[in-house]
C-alpha cells in the first residue's frame, strides 16, 4: 500500500475536521481516501480528526482529548451498548484501542492483537504472541495497546520484545529483542511512532533494571538510538532536601554521602528508572517529554545514595538524536515508590509572570498535577493536593510505618486529559493507606526488589477521586469521590463530557464542566482502561475494555464494550 | 523413593547423558531417553502418590520450575535433596525437564475449601498483602511466578513459614512479605490456596 502525497492527505484531513467542527457532529471519513495507511500528517493532525483515534492518547500532545460533539451533555443519557467483543483473555485489561479507517485494534494482556470492525465489533484477525519461557513483570500481564503507522503496527510484549504488525493480516513483520526478560525487562507500554521511528521505554523499576527510552527504525526494526534514564555520571544530583511542594524529605544527606564514598555509585547500573507510558512528543520542537518511575530498590534507600537521577522526573530529549535536553525531578531519593507513570501532556498555560507559555502537565503518584515550563523543565507551579497526605515523606523503617498516599496512588499509570477551553486537566486518583518496611537486600538478579515490603493497611478506608484542577492556577475546580481506588484513566471531549470507568464495574460520564454525573453503565467487570471515541459511518462511538485490573485486583473479564447514542444505526 | 537413590541415580543419569542434550517440546514423550529417566524419578517424589510436604510440580509454569531448579544447583535455595536431583544438569536440560513437567494438567490435591474463619482471615491478608499483584487473579501464576490455586497444603504452609523464618532465601521480596504475617494468618493462607476455587463462596 503506497501513501497519499502528504499535502493531499493533509487537505483531506483538515476537510474533514473542519466538517466536523462546523457541523457539530462527525461525518464517515471512508470516501475520502484510502485511511487505513497512517501517514505521518495523520499522525500529526490527529487532535482534530473525529473519525479515527490514532494514538494511545489522542494525539502526540497526549491531551486525550476528543474533538467532536455528537455525544454532549444533553443527549448522553441515551448513551447505549451499540456492540460488545468478547476477547480470549480473561486478566487485567489496561488498553486503549486505536482506530483507523473502519478497523479497531485491540490488545489484551498476554499480548494478544485484535482487529476488528470499528461499526460492527466482528473480529477480522488475531494475532497471539508467542510468549518466550520466562517473562518478569509486575502489576500484572498487561498490555497497554499498539501504535499505527504506514500499513502496520507496533506491539511491545511482556517477554520484552518490539513487534511489526501488518495491520490488514496481523502477521509478522519483523521482531526484536528489546532487552533481557530474565533480568526485569518487560513491555506493557504501547509505543508511540513518528517520523518513522518506534519508541518504547521499559519497565523494571522492582527488579534492578537500567531504564531507557529506545527508537527502533519503523521499517526494519533496527535500534537507532538509546536514552539511559538513569546516567553513568551526575546520578547523584544536588542532594535535594525538599521536594518541588516544599516538603522536607527527612534525608540524612551525610550519611547518604558517606555510603557513596565507602561503595561507590556502580549502582547505576540496577538504578531502575522504568518508563511505563507513552512520551509525548512537541512536533514544533522535536523535543520527546516523558516521566521515569522509581528507583530500585523501591524502600531500600541505602543501597543508592543520592538523588538517584533521572527516576521520578520529568525528561526532554531530541527525537533525532535522543540526547538529553533538560530534567526536572519530582520526588528525589524515592523510599516509598511515589513516582511517575501517567503520560505527560503538553499544552499552554500562564506563567508565574503572566505570560503564555508552552507547558507541560503530568499527574505523580504523590497526588499533585505538576505544571512545568517545556523552554527549560522549570517548575511553573504544582496543583492542590487531590489526596490526603498524611505522613508523606516519613522514611521508612525496619518495623513498619504507615504511608498516605500509599504506593498505589494519587495518580497512578492512569492518563490525565485537559480541555483546554476550560484550562482543565483531569486525573484519577487512590487513596490506599499502606504500611511500609524497609529491610536490606542485595540486587537478586531479575527477582522482585523492593528492599522491603508493602502491605495494605487492613481495615482501613480506601476511596478514589475524580478531580479537575485548573492548571492556570493550580486549584482544585472539582472533585467527585469515588468509593473505590481509581485506575484506568479519562477521556475528556467536545461535548463538554469526561468518561471514566471503576473497578465495581461502573462506566460513568460527567460534565467536564462541573463534575456533575450524567450517565453510566454496569459493565459486569472492572472497567479500568482509558475509553476511546471515534466516528465511523456518521455514528460516534464511545468504547472501553472491562476486564479488571491486577494491580488492585479488581474483578476480571474479556469485553470491550461500545456506545452510541440509541436510535442510531 | 528415597532421596539418597535420587542422587545416585542423578549421578548415574548425568555419567550417561550425552553432552549439549538440546531442549525439546513440551510433550511428555518428547524427553530424550537421559532425561525421561531423570523425569521419573523426579515423578516419584512428587506425583500423585507424594508424601504431603512435597509440592506439585505437573503443571507448574516452566520458568518456574527451571529457576528453583537452577536455585537449587547453585545452593540459593536450599535443599540437599533437589540439589543431588538436579545436580550436573545444563540449562537446556533444566529447561526441558521444566516444559516437560509443565505439560502436564494441574492434578487435583483432594483438599476442601478452607473453613469461613480461615477463609475470611486469609482473603484479608492476602488483600493486604497483595499477593494477586503477582501470582494474578485466581492465584493461577505466571512464568516464574508459581501457581498457588490448589498447591498442597503442607508444602505451601512450610513455604511461607520458612520465606518468614528465614529458611528459604531465594526470594527476598516474599521473605520481606511474609515478615509481616503471624503464623496463624500464614496457617490460614496456606489452607485457603490449597482448596481455592474459582467459585468459593464469601
Amino acid at each position: 500500500m503506497r501513501p497519499l502525497p502528504r499535502a493531499l492527505i493533509a487537505a483531506l484531513a483538515l476537510a474533514a475536521a473542519t466538517t466536523v467542527a462546523a457541523a457539530g457532529e462527525t461525518d464517515s471519513s471512508a470516501h475520502y481516501a484510502d485511511l487505513h495507511n497512517v501517514t505521518q500528517d495523520m499522525l500529526d493532525r490527529a487532535g482534530s480528526n473525529a473519525n479515527a483515534f490514532l494514538h494511545t492518547n489522542a494525539n502526540y500532545r497526549q491531551t486525550r482529548f476528543y474533538p467532536a460533539r455528537q455525544i454532549d451533555r444533553r443527549n448522553v443519557h441515551e448513551l447505549v451498548p451499540a456492540w460488545r467483543f468478547e476477547t480470549a483473555v480473561d486478566e487485567s485489561f489496561e488498553t486503549t484501542p486505536l482506530v483507523v479507517g473502519d478497523t479497531l485494534y485491540l490488545t489484551t494482556a498476554f499480548d494478544h492483537v485484535y482487529a476488528i470492525d470499528a461499526a460492527s465489533g466482528k473480529e477480522k484477525w488475531h494475532y497471539k504472541h508467542d510468549m518466550g519461557l520466562i517473562t518478569t513483570y509486575c502489576c500484572g500481564p498487561n498490555n497497554r495497546g499498539v501504535a499505527a503507522w504506514h500499513d502496520r503496527l507496533f506491539l511491545g510484549t511482556l517477554d520484552a520484545k518490539l513487534v511489526a504488525l501488518d495491520a490488514a493480516s496481523g502477521k509478522v513483520l519483523w521482531q526484536t529483542q528489546i532487552a533481557d526478560p530474565e533480568l526485569g525487562y518487560s513491555e506493557t507500554m504501547a509505543p508511540t511512532v513518528v517520523d518513522g521511528k518506534v519508541l518504547i521505554g521499559t519497565n523494571g523499576g522492582e527488579y534492578g533494571v537500567r531504564g531507557f527510552v529506545k527508537a527502533f527504525d519503523a521499517d526494519s526494526g533496527k535500534l537507532l538510538w538509546t536514552f539511559h534514564t538513569v546516567p553513568e555520571k551526575g546520578h547523584t544530583g544536588v542532594w535535594a532536601t525538599h521536594d518541588p511542594t516544599g516538603r522536607e524529605l527527612g534525608r540524612d544527606i551525610a550519611a547518604e554521602k558517606a555510603l557513596l564514598k565507602k561503595n561507590g555509585g556502580d549502582f547505576y547500573k540496577t538504578l531502575g528508572g522504568g518508563v511505563w507510558q507513552n512520551p509525548a512528543v512537541d512536533r514544533e520542537t522535536g523535543l520527546v517529554w516523558f516521566v521515569v518511575g522509581n528507583p530500585s530498590p523501591d524502600l531500600y534507600g541505602d543501597y543508592r545514595p543520592g538523588d538517584n537521577l533521572y527516576t521520578n522526573s520529568l525528561v526532554a530529549i531530541d527525537l533525532d538524536s535522543g540526547k538529553y535536553q533538560c530534567h526536572f525531578q519530582f520526588v528525589p531519593h524515592d523510599v516509598w515508590d511515589l513516582d511517575s507513570t501517567s503520560p505527560p501532556i503538553i499544552t499552554h498555560t500562564v506563567n508565574g509572570d503572566g505570560k503564555t507559555v508552552k507547558a507541560i502537565l503530568h499527574g505523580s503518584k504523590t497526588g499533585y498535577v505538576y505544571v512545568n515550563d517545556a523552554s527549560d523543565c522549570s517548575l511553573i507551579r504544582h496543583s492542590e493536593p487531590m489526596v490526603a497526605q498524611d505522613g508523606r515523606w516519613t522514611q521508612p523503617t525496619s518495623d513498619g510505618v504507615r504511608m498516605l498516599p500509599g504506593a498505589n496512588g494519587g495518580v497512578e499509570w492512569s492518563p490525565m486529559a485537559v480541555d483546554e477551553s476550560r484550562h482543565l486537566v483531569y486525573a484519577v486518583n487512590l487513596h490506599q493507606p499502606m504500611t511500609y518496611r524497609v529491610n536490606k537486600q542485595d540486587y537478586p538478579h531479575g527477582r522482585l526488589w523492593l528492599g522491603g515490603a508493602f502491605k495494605l493497611v487492613p481495615g482501613a478506608e480506601q476511596w478514589g477521586n475524580i478531580t479537575a484542577v485548573d492548571y492556570a492556577t493550580g486549584k482544585i475546580a472539582w472533585k467527585v469521590k469515588t468509593e473505590q481506588p481509581m485506575i484506568g484513566g479519562v477521556l475528556a471531549t467536545a461535548g463538554d463530557l469526561l468518561f471514566t470507568g471503576e473497578g465495581n464495574g461502573w462506566f460513568r460520564a460527567y460534565d467536564s464542566a462541573t463534575g456533575e454525573r450524567l450517565w453510566q453503565y454496569q459493565a459486569k467487570a472492572g472497567v479500568n482502561a482509558p475509553p476511546v471515541s471515534y466516528n465511523v459511518g456518521g455514528t460516534q462511538y464511545v468504547v472501553v475494555a472491562a476486564g479488571g485490573n491486577t494491580q488492585l485486583d479488581y474483578p476480571r473479564g474479556k469485553t470491550l464494550l461500545a456506545f452510541k447514542l440509541g436510535g442510531r444505526d | 523413593m528415597r532421596p539418597a537413590h535420587v542422587t545416585i541415580l542423578a549421578s548415574l543419569l548425568l555419567a550417561a547423558s550425552p553432552p549439549g542434550l538440546a531442549a525439546t517440546g513440551d510433550g511428555a514423550g518428547a524427553l530424550p531417553a537421559a532425561l525421561a529417566a531423570r523425569a521419573q524419578s523426579c515423578a516419584a517424589c512428587h506425583g500423585p502418590e507424594a508424601a504431603a510436604e512435597m509440592p506439585i510440580i505437573g503443571g507448574q509454569h516452566a520458568a518456574y520450575l527451571y529457576l528453583q531448579m537452577r536455585d537449587y544447583q547453585s545452593g540459593n535455595r536450599a535443599d540437599p535433596r533437589m540439589a543431588g536431583a538436579v545436580d550436573g544438569l545444563d540449562r537446556d536440560q533444566l529447561i526441558a525437564l521444566a516444559r516437560h513437567f509443565a505439560a502436564d494438567p494441574w492434578p487435583a490435591n483432594g483438599a476442601e475449601p478452607a473453613g469461613q474463619s480461615a477463609r475470611q482471615q486469609a482473603r484479608s491478608a492476602i488483600s493486604a498483602g497483595e499477593c494477586s499483584q503477582c501470582h494474578l487473579g485466581g492465584f493461577k501464576g505466571d512464568s516464574r511466578v508459581p501457581r498457588l490455586a490448589g498447591q498442597r497444603e503442607d508444602y505451601l504452609h512450610a513455604t511461607l513459614l520458612a520465606f518468614k523464618h528465614g529458611g528459604r532465601s531465594n526470594s527476598p521480596a516474599m521473605a520481606d512479605l511474609m515478615a509481616g504475617f503471624s503464623d496463624e494468618e500464614i496457617a490460614a493462607m496456606a489452607a485457603y490456596l490449597a482448596g481455592y476455587r474459582d467459585d468459593a463462596s464469601p
